[in-house]
């Protein structure tokens, strides 16, 4: 069957400005001149500044890097890709993982070796049929040395890469080398890329990268650099063909521009910080909708430094901070106070942990009991050692920035002198290290099957792990290590459960607050996936545009 | 003529290879490299070193200079993005229609506007128009630029719905003539801005070239102004 890119062949292609100069060169200069205003009005008549009725317009907050799965690390590449690409397994909107590229796997007994079988019938956007090599190719330049791929620790399992085959053009197969339950999940974030277009290429500077083919809803047209990005319905897609003809992705990176171009409907949805939420609210022109993502802030310490090595002295800080307060002042409506270190919108979240409600006397009690008494300034000192420390912050983002000055003052009222260091985000993540901090302000992002190990398992301390706080009891290391290779998941809920109780007593962060999303929808706009952390678009193919 | 134009080519050869390696040194200096422009948490320090040397960071600076160099002489390659894998050249080529359709109508009009401007401010010069002009000119060098992109916006977009606030254009097909209205719809408000934030300084800057070249050529004071600008 023959694509049909039929916008891809329109006169736009052809630079606007030489073809309106070729016309005005050709006309008389009074007729040009009469040529000109003719258009300047027309400009001003033509003012309906929505697009039009079978374009949906959405927001994006900067180019993306690339279109290039494989490579793509970041928010607006991912979006895009979503709309083009398909994976081997994907979420659904309860954030279990269901078959998409592939129909059905099996693992071995073991743990170690998945078969996949995929659909039949998918095809590429140039016509091209899917099969298994597509997916082994793409797993495996993932893996290559050469590309420069920042997620290839997605398939590696025990330090070793996962190993892809294709037996037959409907089976794929993965070898681990050891059981590993979120294997899955890894593998539904990896868009599959065609073999055929990108095979001898080098990966990294490929123009395939600026002009993709995929086995997804949407075909991509064209990419005009910080403007726009055009997509055009793939009527071949496997789940039935989308409804909506186009999409077209508003490059705008600033955030009260945003705003306005939803308020005026120049696109049909957008993210609303806490400050817009209210006021949208109340005006009714807009659906909107809210939901706890996979994040969640907290304050680490340094635990291998001697001042929070007594576990007293961290709770006490938790009693001491009204993180109540904090979250209400700071993002009011959008979040709530954490308690624990798996985020609300996780299957495996527990309410049923130990809590530290404010309480600056208990706080003070502990803090004596820890050997700190006031001194005749009215702060803590232990055999002379004043107990003050530094707190460092992201200076981008602004949540933390307040909440640092509230745990500042908080913590002053107990005596404890803290100092404020704002720093860049990316020297702030290079500070994160045992020894080269104290107290630190930062969020994690994790997802529905997250291998908490990488962050709280004690092999992983060190400049190499995200263990950058050096947490380390063997009873976490345990339950860590038992879940992440038990494929049963009532069994892992029961670990994940016992898990964040044991954190939550050691209290190793003091956690701030679980946030929401927010998001604005043109009432134009149906067959929305239901809100959560997956996002409104889960389904783009379903999507459709009232007149 | 022309052995004065050779003669400030082969001068103007060294100068851009010394813009090259200053501005080289100067971006590779700044801490940091393109491997950590998305650093997170979640990215493994091994990970990152293993790209810094696929894309030769590793190496010391004057030779990454040296191979930049090398493949803009032999082949003409202006490098590839660190960041995106992208030719530079590309890069560059596809952004420049839209800074000329921008830049270029924006200065067409300030240069319509100032031109007279500054001509009749010339021959008119302490009038009563003379005046206004360059109260007019005052403004538009003092409002900032940004702010009244900021302006525009509220006003033409937010309160009167007239304009629209983001994009070079609607993104989606149709004829050439609604391309055309689509194209001029979305440029309308940014050329405005840059024409009252330039029309300013160039009205001035015809006014005051005029004044000295009519002075030069003017000793006597009965001399008529407008017979020694226009001749």
């Amino acid at each position: 069957m023959k694509p049909d890119f039929s916008i891809e062949s329109d006169p736009m292609r052809r630079p606007l400005l030489s073809r309106v100069c070729r016309v005005l060169l050709h006309l008389r200069p009074r007729r040009s001149v009469a040529l000109l205003v003719l258009i300047l009005s027309l400009a001003f008549v033509s003012c309906d500044l929505r697009p039009p009725r079978d374009v949906l317009a959405l927001a994006l907050l900067a180019d993306p890097i690339t279109l290039n799965p494989i490579l793509a690390f970041e928010g607006p590449s991912q979006t895009v890709n979503s709309f083009i690409f398909s994976t081997l397994v994907r979420f659904n909107e309860k954030g279990e993982i269901v078959g998409d590229l592939a129909k059905s796997w099996d693992p071995s007994p073991d743990g170690k070796r998945w078969t996949f079988h995929l659909r039949e019938g998918a095809s590429w956007h140039d016509g091209h049929p899917f099969a298994a090599d597509d997916v082994v190719f793409t797993y495996e330049t993932m893996l290559h040395p050469t590309t420069n791929c920042y997620n290839r620790g997605l398939l590696q399992v025990a330090g070793k890469e996962v190993e892809f085959s294709s037996p037959d053009p409907h089976t794929v197969t993965a070898v681990l080398q050891a059981p590993f339950a979120p294997f899955l999940a890894n593998l539904a974030v990896i868009g599959i890329v065609p073999k055929h277009l990108l095979e001898g290429q080098d990966v990294n500077r490929s123009s395939f990268n600026a002009s993709p083919i995929g086995t997804g809803p949407f075909r991509f047209v064209r990419w005009r650099a910080s403007d726009h990005i055009l997509l055009s319905w793939n009527p071949d897609y496997y789940n039935g063909a989308p409804r909506v003809k186009s999409i077209l992705f508003r490059i705008v990176p600033e955030g009260e521009a945003r705003m306005i171009a939803l308020e005026t409907g120049q696109i049909d949805s957008g993210a609303i910080s806490a400050k817009d939420y209210p006021r949208l609210a109340q005006n009714g022109r807009f659906q909107l909708f809210s939901w706890f993502d996979y994040i969640y802030y907290f304050m680490a310490f340094d635990l291998s430094n001697p001042l929070f090595e007594d576990i007293r002295v961290r709770r006490a800080m938790a009693h001491a901070v009204d993180r109540k307060h904090i979250v209400e002042t700071v993002l009011p409506g959008m979040g709530r106070v954490a308690n624990g270190p798996i985020p609300p919108a996780s299957e495996y979240h527990t309410e049923d942990v130990e809590t530290y409600p404010y309480d600056p006397t208990e706080a003070s009690r502990l803090l004596s009991e820890a050997g700190w008494t006031r001194n005749r300034h009215g702060y803590l000192e232990r055999g002379g050692e004043p107990f003050s420390f530094t707190l460092l912050f992201s200076q981008s983002a602004a949540p933390c920035e307040k909440a640092a000055v509230f745990i500042q003052s908080y913590l002053r009222n107990i005596g404890i002198r803290v100092k404020l260091r704002g720093m860049d985000f990316s020297v702030l993540v290079k500070t994160a290290n045992p020894g080269d901090f104290q107290a630190l302000i930062l969020d994690w992002i994790e997802g529905p099957e997250f291998d908490y190990y990488t962050e709280w398992d004690s092999s992983q301390i060190g400049k190499e792990g995200m263990n950058f706080m050096a947490y380390r009891n063997p009873r976490t290391d345990a339950l860590l290590r038992k879940a992440r290779t038990t494929l049963r998941k009532d069994v892992r809920l029961a670990l994940y459960r016992d898990f964040q109780r044991q954190v939550a007593t050691d209290a190793p962060y003091l956690f701030l607050w679980y946030q929401k999303s927010a998001v604005a929808v043109s009432p134009r706009v149906r067959g929305l996936a239901p809100p959560g952390p997956w996002g409104l678009f889960l389904y783009p193919e379903r999507l459709e545009l009232r007149p | 003529m022309n052995r004065y134009i050779i003669s400030r080519m082969v001068q103007f050869l060294p100068l851009l290879l010394l813009i090259t390696i200053f501005s080289y040194a100067l971006i590779r200096l700044a801490p940091g490299d393109p491997t950590t422009f998305f650093i997170s948490p979640k990215v493994r320090p091994e990970e990152r070193q293993r790209i810094r040397e696929n894309l030769g960071l590793n190496r010391p600076l004057p030779i990454q200079y040296a191979i930049w160099l090398k493949n803009l002489i032999t082949r003409g390659n202006l490098g590839y993005s660190m960041i995106n894998g992208r030719p530079v050249s590309e890069t560059i080529l596809e952004r420049l229609p839209y800074t000329v359709a921008l830049m270029g109508t924006a200065y067409l009009l300030a240069l319509l506007i100032a031109i007279p401007m500054g001509i009749m401010g010339a021959v008119r010069r302490g009038g009563g128009l003379d005046f206004s002009f360059t109260i007019a000119a005052f403004v538009g060098i003092s409002i900032p630029s940004f702010w009244l992109g900021l302006v525009a916006i509220y006003l033409l977009t937010l309160k009167w719905g007239l304009l629209p606030s983001v994009g070079m254009g609607s993104g989606v097909s149709g004829s050439l003539f609604s391309q055309i209205a689509d194209a001029a719809h979305h440029l309308i408000a940014p050329v405005l801005v840059l024409v009252i934030a330039s029309f300013g300084f160039w009205s001035r800057y015809v006014r005051g070239g005029l004044r000295s070249s009519c002075l030069q050529k003017c000793p006597a004071p009965s001399c008529e102004p407008a017979g020694t600008l226009f001749a």
